[in-house]
């Protein structure tokens, strides 16, 4: 059974626990790919909340590996701006033509992959909070 | 909860093992790392990790955090004692231009 699909009333509790976690992330690393494995399931939709420690840069979205969403704080480029992003489910804008992006690369048996890319060279610790749905 | 992070330098990937209990060797094969993959085990909620110089390490983030605030702060205080200085102001004539500039 899987989040979406139509169950007898009361029987909730039937649906898969979704698995709450989290991660971090060196902003300055190179672009590559970060596995996220020990969910215990493969995973078909993540949202996920990231931030860089002591910076403004923000964002919240989600994914099912295929389309990714999120709402991304572009205080750092403009004041009380936020920015739709239809691509990536992370979007960390730290500065004018700087930021660090995430989309969901796969669902694996035991977890998720983020393929993460950059535009300039963002620093910082990202740290990531992460509900992984069956 | 411990979690373990796995950094293979020679092909730019990492692995984040969040319930901290899958096996080592095995998970380096699952994901196709290298052999000289670092491994770092992070049982403190507050650390996290980077990558300086190629080496994988775990440092405070929270205490990282609350230095660089208190560093800001000094920074802001200094300005605004030299401000004062060089304008002859007390503290009531500078909060009064602050509100005043809004």
């Amino acid at each position: 059974m899987q989040v979406g699909d139509i169950t007898k009333q009361d029987a909730s509790v039937q649906l898969p626990v979704p698995f709450i976690g989290s991660f971090n992330r060196d902003a300055s690393l190179a672009i590559g790919t970060q596995a996220v494995t020990g969910v215990g399931f493969k995973p078909s939709y993540v949202f996920v909340q990231a931030n860089i420690n002591n910076d403004a840069a923000m964002s919240f979205g989600f994914s099912d590996a295929v389309s990714d969403k999120a709402k991304s704080d572009n205080n750092n480029e403009a004041a009380s701006d936020y920015q739709d992003i239809s691509t990536q489910c992370i979007h960390l804008r730290t500065g004018s033509s700087i930021a660090l992006r995430g989309t969901i690369q796969s669902f694996d048996a035991d977890g998720f992959t983020v393929d993460w890319t950059k535009q300039g060279a963002p620093t910082g610790t990202v740290v990531l909070n992460f509900m992984a749905f069956k | 909860m411990s979690q373990k992070v796995y950094w293979d330098n020679v092909n730019n990937k990492e692995v984040v093992d969040v319930s901290g209990a899958k096996d080592q060797a095995a998970l380096i094969a699952e994901f196709g790392l290298d052999a000289g993959t670092q491994v770092l085990e992070i049982t403190n909620p507050d650390f996290a990790h980077e990558v300086v110089g190629g080496t994988l390490q775990s440092f405070d983030a929270k205490q990282r955090g609350i230095d660089a605030a208190t560093a800001r702060e000094t920074a802001r205080a200094g300005k605004e004692t030299a401000v004062k200085a060089k304008l002859g102001l007390t503290d009531q004539d500078f909060d009064d231009l602050k509100e005043a500039l809004g």
